[in-house]
């Protein structure tokens, strides 16, 4: 059952199912390589809803979603 | 035949402009003024008899723009832009230790059709780590030579040197996703990266620091740290050398005042050139201190980080955590914080950014800030030890940053309203900046100031003069030079200028005289204090303690706060309404801008003058 990035806890691995929402949000976020396949563990979540820092096998970002970005994982 | 121009492309965070700096020098001709790339910067290659050019390029992750400045690199690349010409031969420069994403970009710039180079930097990083990378395996993939260059220490320079300088560079091998869908050059570049490196052991210094730097409490707190010793040291240092430059300036007046007999010449030289340029001048060490700390903040890999931490802060007035960067720079001077502002991809955030910029407390406030506090404000401590004049200073800089929120929020939920925007940061890996390259940056940063805003201030300054010291008076000679030079100011064109201005500045408690310097202060706001020296006669050639007992006399507490609360607000700033129109392409922004801030200028002057 896949789920919205932001709504799993810091902590958790997770594997991207889809990216959805604008594609000019959508192309950069994977080029940035969220792509669907990849794996990623959100290292912490910044408080008050703002961004999560991710970590990829071989990048480490700060991405906060929103409607125009959605990020659909299995956790 | 020896390729003319060639291009330097990567994506962000590679150690690009590292590479740039560390190959052509100071052959650089053509720059910008922000610690961000945002204008392609042109360098000569000297090999052997014959002159490459090189073309540092903004960051691009693929062929389709987000921003500004990524759009002006395709744009190049394409040979579509209208000044640049296209490349001959493409330097690419991708990372050994985040390799994924620079292949996913080699797969598009493949498709150009040009030949290319690929510099492979961080490989000592990855070595130093038990990783392996496989350059040979790589170079016959590709198709192209990849030559590994560790820029911090020269190594590798000369092999890629002598690369261009054969024209070694080739036409690489198709890539069969090149122009296809991005997850499948993720899927190639992923699959390109299993086949030419071998991960070593994970980076654990930049993990750790992160579990700091990006810790909400610890963050904020080294956040707060680096903010205080960033403006502290901007200040503070810069502060021996603005001393150094105004004695310098007068020392210089003085003995050009000397060896010109013609009284119009000698006002125009001293007054009018050398004044002028002084008023650039002063400005340098800030300019410069600012321009440094920033690369290097960016080249640690501190600012991605600072970006992530106040996200959410920014979030508040509409804006994002990228808007951070031009306004951090705004403190010092709002035309590198408007330049940088080109790193926001959304059009909405970086125009509502950019109109906030001109309300950031900038350097050249802070001598109009320091001459008013210490005439009016009294010299007393309150709250049990902190100074009233320090304490009135911090909140004109809160104000000044509160307000240029809520400017930029207003606009967000009128003119630029819109979906919320996504952010997206990479965290580069942290590395010590390269001190060459600071270097070199520190001095093309400085010779463009000087070209670009330098001659804007100039000019204005010329037509000050004209201003204040036309049409020519015959004081009485009997009177003392300060007494004659007030007598030519009564009696000048800008006399004339105050006094029909003056009742549109009247209810804020403004005479003739404080209209005149706010009115000088139009051209930049620095001339305040040099202005109000000459309107009321007071020697300022060597510091201003002589002007401040004068105006401690002459004006009142409320009305001193009421000409601070003006210049919170005012932008008074020709050079920064010239960026502002250039960046954002039309006159349209930098008049809005302007009438913005006059309005709230006016507003505040009113309300504080008739409350105290």
């Amino acid at each position: 059952m896949s789920q919205l990035l932001q709504h799993l806890p810091a902590g958790t691995r997770c594997r991207i199912v889809s990216v959805e929402g604008d594609v000019r949000h959508t192309e950069r976020v994977m080029q940035l390589g969220l792509v669907p396949g990849v794996w990623c563990t959100i290292v912490r979540k910044a408080p008050f809803g703002g961004p999560l820092e991710l970590a990829l096998d071989d990048a480490r970002l700060g991405v906060r979603p929103t409607r125009e970005l959605c990020i659909y994982v299995d956790a | 035949m020896a390729a003319r121009t060639i291009a330097v492309v990567g994506v962000p965070n590679v150690g690009k402009s590292t590479l740039f700096n560390e190959l052509t020098g100071l052959q650089q001709r053509v720059g910008n003024f922000p610690g961000v790339t945002v204008e392609p910067m042109l360098g000569t290659l000297r090999t052997g008899g014959d002159e490459l050019t090189v073309i540092d390029l903004p960051g691009i992750y693929g062929m389709s723009a987000a921003s500004e400045d990524e759009q002006l690199t395709i744009d190049v690349l394409r040979g579509e832009h209208p000044s640049i010409p296209r490349p001959d031969v493409i330097v690419h420069v991708l990372s050994a230790d985040h390799p994924s994403k620079c292949f996913a970009l080699f797969a598009e710039l493949s498709t150009l059709g040009l030949p290319m180079v690929v510099v492979a930097t961080m490989v000592d990083a990855v070595k130093a780590r038990g990783g392996v990378f496989d350059d040979i395996t790589l170079h016959h993939s590709l198709g192209v030579p990849v030559v590994p260059v560790v820029g911090s220490k020269g190594l590798g320079l000369g092999e890629l040197r002598d690369a261009l300088w054969s024209n070694a560079a080739t036409l690489p091998n198709p890539v069969d996703v090149g122009a296809a869908s991005v997850e499948e050059r993720s899927a190639w570049a992923r699959a390109m990266l299993d086949e030419v490196v071998v991960r070593g052991r994970e980076d654990t210094t930049t993990k750790w620091l992160d579990r700091v730097m990006l810790h909400p409490v610890g963050g904020a707190l080294v956040f707060l740290i680096v903010m205080t010793l960033f403006f502290q040291s901007i200040f503070t240092w810069a502060q021996p050398l603005m001393d150094g430059i105004d004695v310098l300036t007068a020392k210089i007046s003085d003995a050009a005042a000397q060896l010109i007999s013609n009284d119009l010449l000698r006002s125009f030289v001293v007054r009018g050139l050398i004044g002028g340029v002084g008023s650039i001048l002063v400005f340098l060490p800030q300019i410069i201190i600012l321009n440094v700390l920033v690369t290097i903040l960016e080249e640690c890999g501190y600012l991605a980080r600072a970006a992530f931490l106040v996200d959410r802060a920014m979030g508040v007035f509409g804006l994002q955590g990228r808007s951070f960067i031009p306004l951090l720079g705004s403190f010092a001077c709002a035309i590198p914080g408007i330049m940088s502002a080109r790193i926001i991809p959304s059009y909405r955030d970086r125009m509502a950014t950019i109109m906030a910029t001109p309300l950031m407390t900038c350097s050249a406030r802070l001598p109009v800030y320091t001459l008013l506090i210490s005439s009016v404000v009294p010299a007393i401590t309150i709250a049990g030890g902190f100074s009233l004049q320090a304490a009135v200073m911090v909140g004109l800089y809160v104000l000044g940053a509160l307000s240029g929120l809520l400017v930029a929020l207003v606009l967000k939920r009128t003119m630029f309203r819109g979906a919320v925007v996504p952010f997206m940061i990479e965290f580069p890996p942290y590395r010590m900046p390269s001190l060459r390259s600071i270097g070199v940056t520190m001095v093309h940063r400085t010779r463009d100031f000087v070209t670009t805003a330098g001659t804007v201030i100039l000019a204005f300054s010329v037509a000050l003069w004209i201003l204040t010291e036309l049409p020519r008076t015959q004081p009485d000679p009997s009177m003392t030079e300060l007494q004659q030079q007030q007598y030519q100011l009564d009696n000048s064109y800008a006399a004339d200028l105050g006094r029909t201005l003056q009742p549109i500045f009247a209810p804020l408690g403004f005479d003739w005289r404080i209209t005149l310097g706010v009115l000088s202060s139009y051209a930049a706001r620095e001339t305040f204090v040099s202005a109000m020296g000459q309107i009321y006669a007071a020697d300022v050639a060597e510091s201003d303690a002589p002007l401040r007992e004068v105006l401690q006399e002459q004006i009142p507490l409320r009305t001193g706060l009421s000409i601070l609360a003006f210049y919170v607000f005012a932008l008074q700033c020709i050079s920064t309404m010239a960026i502002m129109k250039r960046e954002t392409g039309s006159w349209k922004w930098p008049t809005l801008a302007f009438g913005i801030t006059f309005a709230m200028a006016y507003v505040a002057s009113l309300i504080v003058y008739n409350v105290f």
